[in-house]
């Protein structure tokens, strides 16, 4: 045996687990940086199995204190003769997975403290609905999204409305016209007055004229109020609605169980989660809250981790930073660029011509001839459906979807062609459609606020100001309720001009997704696999690779996969990649389709 | 333009031949029809036309 062990179960040191040296762990890296980690049971008995079933309390001899549901700290201290000192394993027995064998024997599961699977675990339990109520989540952590409610007005109904309001401002402005002409004649008759004039004269005269413009003024006013109302129902209405970035999400569910969240990914600042608003009635949240409603996609905080990793093809890792764990989420893309674990590969295990081994398969298994990225439609908002006349939805529906085909360029027979498969990553959210022009009404409107400017001129106050361009860089929502969540860009308080270079599928597939090509990235995505590679393999080792599984070897960075690992022995079996690129680039084509 | 107009009358009525209480009359009519104007409130000037018809000239 080459370790000395000492395992610990809540502050007591306790006798080792009777199978401990058939013990197995198998880290399992596929969808990480960290690896899944499945370890066999440990089986205790006596003294340690007493210990363990007082913890759980199953026969309620207490009447407070841990529980099943409490998992008991359990330390493992292994003695390395390499590094002469003890390094502690820390983690918690899984009292929920325990089986009893008889009275004084039992097995029971061991979880690491930073554990993926635990995370994820946790995760789930959790809803943004809890996090808001228990004050995890408080008024300043929204963003408000300002938002304007644009009915789709059809062409007749624009139309009439149009003629109409052109027809009140014609008539009232000729009507106005030669009315002034009659003022201006009084008041050249006042002027002009002659001195024999007697005042009862003069006092009905001037009174004539005040009353003349009188009249004149009740006209305006009226029309220009009546305008200004009918402006006022035409005009969308702006509103303000909350919802949070996504880094705020994610940052408040990790804080939920005192871990730390941090990210490169700067877009978690810039996207919004926008909850789907449903009638006041029936809104299952409060409406000032900016979390998901119950039934969004992202009510429960797994589903909002789970969104991100999707739209950032993103990896997630645990660690220790400044003694506070950490959650990390790293884009694919940058994961090589983390610090490696700094595992080094024996020599022995390199094959006659100095390459790692000689037995090995390429990943082409992980090729796939087709990958879309989509958001989703909303048919309660019209803004968010596709509509080949609108150019509006036209640009919606460019946004939501993009797809990259991945053939032979010049195939040598169809009938043989090989490139199969898809991927297919549905991120259930909508995204905003952005207010960047006025509609046909709002046309109208304006025109019409021109003419209610030069009523107000006559009148002599300041003129009406124009509000209708204050919109710009809003939300735009056909109604004021949507079924869909949106995901939105804001920046500086507003959707930038450019939102779209910054949130669509496009633009994720371009900057995070296009990894996954054969043709434009195959430093990433074609590799040698080599399995059931029998490596020498230590304690260190494991806590080396647990937290990366990169490393580096003869200047190439190589990842494990899977380590298969006993406890007690000095081999793992790994499974192992290596970047190798076996397709040539021209080979293949690419053929990307949007809306 | 009608604001204007009203101070062009105010002017007027200064230089008129008018007693202090006509002139005081006659002012007070087009202060009156000023701020309904600047509010865009109508129902302030239909009391100056109302108040118009029913003054009995002397």
């Amino acid at each position: 045996m080459k370790y000395e062990i000492i395992f610990n179960i809540a502050g007591q040191d306790v006798l080792p687990p009777t199978n401990w040296m058939n013990i197995d762990i198998i880290a399992a890296y596929e969808d990480s940086i960290q690896p899944q980690i499945e370890i066999d049971s440990f089986r205790f008995v006596n003294e340690t199995a007493l210990l363990i079933k007082r913890w759980i309390n199953y026969d309620q001899s207490r009447s407070n204190g841990p529980s099943i549901f409490d998992g008991i700290p359990f330390t493992m201290q292994i003695y390395s003769d390499q590094l002469q000192k003890y390094i502690n394993y820390d983690g918690i027995l899984d009292t929920t997975e325990i089986e009893f064998i008889n009275e004084t024997e039992l097995t029971i599961k061991i979880k690491p403290y930073d554990g993926l699977e635990y995370i994820d675990q946790m995760l789930q339990s959790i809803t943004y609905g809890l996090l808001a109520q228990k004050k995890f989540i408080t008024e300043n952590d929204y963003i408000e999204v300002p938002v304007i409610i644009r009915k789709k007005f059809d062409g007749l109904e624009t139309t009439l409305v149009s003629v109409s309001l052109f027809l009140i401002y014609d008539t009232t402005h000729n009507w106005i016209k030669e009315n002034k002409e009659s003022i201006v004649k009084t008041f050249k008759a006042l002027t002009f007055s002659t001195p024999t004039q007697k005042p009862a004269d003069l006092y009905e005269a001037i009174a004539f004229a005040i009353q003349l413009i009188a009249y004149t003024a009740i006209l305006l006013i009226t029309v220009t109020n009546l305008l200004k109302s009918l402006v006022k129902n035409l005009l969308p209405i702006p509103v303000k609605y909350k919802g949070m970035t996504l880094r705020t999400m994610l940052t408040k569910a990790f804080a939920y169980f005192d871990i730390d969240f941090q990210s490169e990914i700067r877009e978690l600042d810039w996207y919004v989660y926008l909850p789907s608003k449903t009638d006041n009635k029936i809104r299952k949240n409060r409406q000032d809250e900016g979390i998901p409603n119950t039934d969004d996609f992202g009510y429960q905080c797994i589903e909002a981790l789970n969104t991100a990793i999707d739209l950032f093809r993103a990896k997630s890792k645990m660690t220790v930073i400044n003694n506070r764990r950490t959650f990390i989420l790293i884009p694919e893309k940058s994961e090589r660029l983390q610090k490696n674990s700094g595992y080094q590969l024996p020599n022995e295990l390199l094959g006659a011509n100095g390459l790692l081994m000689e037995k090995f398969r390429f990943n082409t298994d992980e090729f796939r001839g087709n990958f879309i990225l989509s958001f989703q439609y909303d048919p309660a908002d019209e803004y968010t459906m596709p509509n080949e006349k609108d150019s509006d939805s036209k640009q919606y529906e460019k946004g939501v979807f993009y797809e990259v085909a991945t053939e032979l360029a010049n195939p040598i027979e169809n009938k043989n062609r090989l490139t199969k498969g898809l991927e297919d990553v549905r991120i259930k959210l909508a995204l905003g459609a952005r207010r960047n022009k006025l509609s046909a009404m709002e046309y109208a409107a304006k025109t019409l606020l021109m003419g209610i400017d030069s009523f107000i001129k006559i009148l002599g106050g300041k003129t009406f100001n124009e509000k209708i361009d204050e919109n710009k860089g809003k939300l735009v929502i056909s109604q004021n309720s949507f079924n869909v969540p949106k995901l939105v860009v804001i920046r500086d308080g507003i959707i930038p001009k450019n939102h779209r270079d910054l949130l669509s599928a496009k633009y994720l597939y371009n900057n995070y997704h296009y990894v996954r090509s054969f043709k434009e990235a195959p430093e990433f995505s074609q590799k040698k696999i080599y399995e059931g590679v029998r490596i020498p393999f230590s304690f260190e080792d494991y806590l080396k690779t647990y937290n990366n599984s990169f490393f580096e070897h003869n200047g190439t960075v190589m990842k494990f996969r899977h380590i298969k690992w006993n406890l007690s022995s000095d081999t793992a079996v790994a499974t192992i990649e290596e970047p190798f690129t076996y397709v040539n680039q021209e080979s293949l084509k690419e053929t990307p389709v949007e809306p | 333009m009608i604001l204007e107009q009203l101070k062009k009358t105010e002017e007027q009525i200064e230089k008129s031949g008018l007693s202090d209480e006509q002139k005081a009359a006659l002012k007070q009519h087009t202060a009156a029809i000023k701020e309904g104007i600047n509010s865009l409130n109508s129902d302030k000037i239909l009391e100056v036309i109302k108040k118009l018809n029913d003054t009995d000239i002397k």
